[in-house]
């Protein structure tokens, strides 16, 4: 009775895993001896699947609207529901401090709110520029009328006071058709689709 | 490696082994992965149309013709004020303390249940009024099924 009690006592040294453990598919095989299986299989079908639906996915979420827009971090534009699809036109960026067409700076905001014109002449200069490039385009062979669309990207915080002369200058220069660009927001629950404008 | 054993029959021993490459179609799909990520777009953008609202006299010689209904929604530091031809409503801020966008909306609806036709508004706002509640409103007009909406400076500012 007793030399059976010490057998099990007494082990062999090293390293000794539970019952559980030693069962293990993943920890088992450190603790057993022998040669070990090196040639291991990925499993190629669920990362195809995976793959798979991830370009589905993606390709859903493709769109090319993203480009008609610089979008920057200075620019934090309004939510709304009832918006139509933007189109291809002169962008007018409104940021909290400065007045820009594609990019190109025209004026500070501040020196606009300031001033008592109603127009702001450099911007109504470079949209007449670009009318004159369409018209000059126009004559060379290229399709399409000039429908005098203007998209103005504004920021959220930006007084009327400013988008009134950003307005106007368009208007002054030959673009009556204005959008302004918003980001997309909920729906309403009854209509399912946007407006068109 | 995928591959697919076909037993070509006919009694001969040809065996035909059919293996469909799976590395490069995994290489193509991982390609295209990193493409769409790129260039995804997760921000959706739209546009709400305007017009400007005529300031000055027209130079036109024919004069537009006269609506039916004349309605102005003007934003002021208190709240909205709407103006349906001789009736005006005041739509104060709502308990928040910002403009009452239901109450807006639920008025211009029974507007727009009276006046079926009818399809211009003119919304007006005052120089420091923020351009996210200008564009609320004209959201609220197009939502009412106003989609004639005109922009101008209200009187006085």
């Amino acid at each position: 009775m007793a030399h059976a009690d010490m057998s099990k006592v007494i082990v062999r040294p090293g390293k000794r895993p539970g019952k559980r453990l030693s069962k293990s598919k993943v920890f088992g095989s450190k603790f057993s001896k022998g040669d070990r299986e090196t040639n291991v299989e990925l499993n190629l079908t669920s990362m195809i699947d995976i793959f798979v639906l991830m370009v589905v996915f993606l390709i859903q979420q493709f769109s090319a609207d993203g480009d008609l827009l610089f979008m920057t971090d200075q620019i934090k534009m309004p939510e709304a529901a009832n918006y139509s699809q933007l189109e291809r036109a002169p962008v007018i960026q409104v940021s909290p401090e400065l007045i820009s067409i594609e990019g190109d700076s025209v004026a500070q905001v501040a020196d606009v709110g300031a001033e008592e014109y109603m127009n702001i002449q450099r911007l109504e200069e470079k949209l007449r520029d670009q009318k004159k490039a369409f018209e000059a385009l126009r004559m060379a062979g290229a399709t399409g009328d000039f429908k005098g669309d203007i998209n103005i990207q504004a920021d959220k915080s930006v007084p009327f006071k400013i988008i009134k002369k950003v307005m106007y200058s368009a208007n002054q220069a030959g673009y009556f058709n204005i959008n302004f660009a918003v980001l997309a927001g909920s729906k309403p629950m009854a209509e399912g689709s946007g407006t068109e404008g | 490696m995928a591959g697919v054993s076909i037993d070509s029959g006919g009694g001969g021993k040809k065996k035909v082994d059919l293996t469909i490459p799976l590395v490069p179609m995994i290489d193509m799909l991982a390609i295209m992965i990193t493409f769409l990520m790129a260039t995804a777009v997760w921000t959706e953008i739209g546009k709400l149309q305007v017009s400007q609202a005529p300031t000055g006299p027209s130079d036109s010689s024919t004069p537009p013709p006269t609506p039916t209904l004349t309605l102005t929604l003007t934003l002021t530091s208190r709240g909205y004020t709407l103006a349906a031809g001789s009736e005006l409503v005041e739509i104060p801020f709502g308990a928040d303390g910002s403009y009452d966008h239901a109450d807006l909306l639920k008025k211009l609806k029974e507007i727009k249940k009276d006046h079926p036709d009818h399809r211009a508004v003119t919304v007006a706002a005052e120089d420091s009024v923020e351009y996210q509640h200008l564009v609320l409103a004209v959201d609220k007009c197009l939502e009412a099924e106003f989609p004639d909406v005109s922009v101008t400076p209200a009187m006085g500012a």
